[in-house]
């Protein structure tokens, strides 16, 4: 679940950064100057992701169930910026609270699934 | 030098072009038939809904050896593949009488179930056999893997802007929205699509490159089994019959020996001869790595055998590529993104083919060539899934007593496919793409409607959910069709005027 949302936060700040949806993603954000650090900010959070993944006891899965899941999440943020990107924009904050509450949950004692 | 790069990329764009267009209807089959495959034991379940009755594995085995040793003369071997969370039937391929069989046996009763078909074995044997005879099949699948991968390697290095374009898809713009997709979907899941085509040609590199067997072992193949798996005992009928011990106390110990992880698969070699050899593997969900350990029973006495745990390095590499192949560790979720990854890795090859044709159709008049080749296409690319969905209302709509149904149900399926195919071929595409694609989004609107009332089993459920959204979506795709907005051609050529 963290890891799901990092990769899905870590796809939307990378097509974010490109000058070309850039607009489209961040609506009246997209002048901002932090725009030019997204690209990094992308990378760090699907590397983070990607840790989070091997970081369950059960990392062999988690790692084929990882590379499965970034094609999802970008693929998410693809069909969003071309048909909905106000859903992609939104989902942004979904992903955001799923990722603190999947934090809270393993921090708690549970286990939560990658 | 970057004349020289440009050069480079001209000839793999070329190569790309070519190694997807010789094999890429073969290339569809494979690619739709194995993403189906991924469900292959729910598909099971799907099309045997009469059978619900659910047992422990080692009693299901041992349900399904009573019912074999009554029912089955002179057999060589049955094979067994026990039920798990995912199925619930046995699935046994036995000789009967000197021929081979497949069915799908209930786990209680050890009969065959109710609805007879191979349900979703018929999707995994095309997947790899692509219904052709032995070896063929398996040697053509062999090459069009082969080519897969060529196709993807140059496909990386043909494309000019993999991280530019990595989230680009402009619609309504031709050949450009054609080419944005099949990019898409071919990059967005490249790690899978490498993944799974370079294990895939090593599950039958046996077959295709077997000269490293043939250098090491010659022509004793027996010999080269029996160090693959050593836990499996051999040896030959003695004629003498004696019957077969009970199954289930060999199960148990199995079992017992395995930590206790449950029992995958066993074969019983020899029934009711007084050399019968009972070899039970353990399951293989339980980790990446596959069949991990075996042990061989003495089939009249109950004795062991022989018994193994492979951890010798170079076969546990081999085990867990062809495991990563299978998915078969996968739990529910991944699965699903094995399910994703095969889809879009079947819409890359299909947007493949219609690209070939979309590219030459801006440029200039399609030669004769390339205009069979765009009816063919409509012919494969709607023909191969209306043939899968003509399949499973075979299944639905068959009655249950019809002599030889599983033979049936493949024939309607492979007929069905042919006939699009010519109706493809014969009919022009704008007329042959809405009819072929309506008709397969009718079959998956009609098929969830035939299951016998009182179904109510989840896996059945998302199944016709599944079915359903395809419906949907294909029905939106031929309202599309049928209703275009503007040509794009049109557009561009008004923009030009103006």
């Amino acid at each position: 679940m963290i890891a799901a949302a990092l990769l899905y936060l870590g796809m939307f700040a990378l097509a974010s950064g490109m000058s070309r949806h850039a607009p489209a993603l961040l609506g009246h954000w997209h002048a901002a100057d932090r725009v030019a650090q997204l690209p990094r900010i992308g990378w760090g959070l699907v590397t983070l992701s990607l840790a989070a993944a091997l970081l369950t006891p059960d990392w062999p899965r988690a790692l084929v169930a990882w590379f499965g899941a970034a094609p999802l999440a970008a693929g998410i943020v693809l069909l969003g910026l071309t048909f909905a990107p106000r859903m992609a924009r939104a989902s942004v904050g979904l992903a955001a609270a799923l990722a603190v509450l999947g934090v809270g949950l393993s921090l708690a004692g549970a286990r939560v699934y990658a | 030098m970057s004349a020289i790069r440009d050069g480079a990329r001209q000839v793999m764009a070329w190569l790309h072009g070519w190694t997807g267009l010789l094999l890429g209807w073969v290339l569809f089959v494979m690619c739709l038939a194995g993403t189906l495959s991924v469900f292959k034991p729910e598909i099971g379940c799907w099309m045997r809904p009469e059978t619900v009755a659910t047992a422990d594995p080692a009693d299901a085995i041992a349900a399904a050896g009573r019912w074999l040793a009554q029912n089955t003369r002179e057999s060589t071997g049955w094979y067994l593949t026990a039920p798990d969370g995912r199925m619930n039937t046995v699935e046994a391929a036995y000789s009967d009488g000197g021929t081979f069989l497949y069915r799908a046996l209930d786990p209680v009763t050890g009969a065959p179930a109710a609805r007879e078909t191979f349900g979703g074995e018929f999707f995994y044997r095309l997947h790899f056999e692509l219904e052709l005879p032995f070896p063929w099949g398996r040697l053509l699948a062999s090459l069009a893997a082969a080519f897969m991968l060529v196709a993807l390697v140059t496909g990386i290095i043909a494309h000019r802007r993999i991280f530019k374009d990595f989230f680009t898809f402009r619609t309504g713009k031709g050949q450009r929205s054609w080419l944005d997709g099949h990019n898409a979907l071919g990059v967005l899941a490249m790690p899978f699509h490498l993944m799974i085509t370079f294990t895939g040609l090593v599950t039958l590199a046996s077959l295709s490159m077997p000269w490293g067997i043939a250098a090491a072992y010659g022509d004793d193949v027996l010999a080269m089994y029996h160090d693959l798996t050593p836990g499996i005992a051999e040896r030959a009928a003695t004629g003498t019959k004696v019957p077969l011990a009970p199954l289930a106390p060999m199960l148990r110990e199995a079992q017992r020996r395995f930590g206790g992880a449950p029992v995958g698969r066993v074969y019983v070699i020899n029934p009711g001869d007084s050399a019968a050899v009972v070899t039970a593997f353990r399951a293989d969900s339980g980790q990446i790595g596959f069949t991990p350990a075996e042990i061989s029973f003495d089939g009249t006495t109950g004795k062991v055998l022989a018994g193994w745990a492979e951890n010798r390095p170079g076969v546990q590499t081999y085990n867990v590529v062809y495991g990563l192949h299978m998915g078969r560790f996968a739990p529910s979720l991944t699965r699903w993104l094995y399910f994703l990854g095969g889809a879009m890795l079947t819409l890359a090859i299909a947007t493949g083919l219609v690209l070939w044709v979309v590219k030459r159709r801006e440029r200039a008049p399609l030669s004769l060539g390339n205009r069979i080749l765009e009816r063919v296409n409509v012919g494969v690319l709607a023909g191969v899934p209306l043939g899968c969905v003509a399949f499973l209302l075979a299944n639905r709509l068959l009655p249950l007593g019809t002599l030889d149904r599983l033979a049936v149900e493949v024939s309607i399926a492979l007929w069905t496919a042919a006939a699009a195919l010519a109706t493809g071929v014969a009919l022009p595409p704008k007329l042959a793409w809405p009819l072929l694609l309506g008709l397969v989004a009718s079959g998956c609107a009609l098929a969830p409607w035939f299951a016998p009332l009182g179904q109510g089993d989840k896996v059945i459920l998302v199944g016709n959910l599944l079915l359903l959204g395809i419906a949907a979506g294909l029905a939106a795709l031929v309202w599309r069709q049928t209703h275009p907005k503007a040509a794009p051609v049109r557009r561009r050529a008004a923009r030009a005027t103006a």
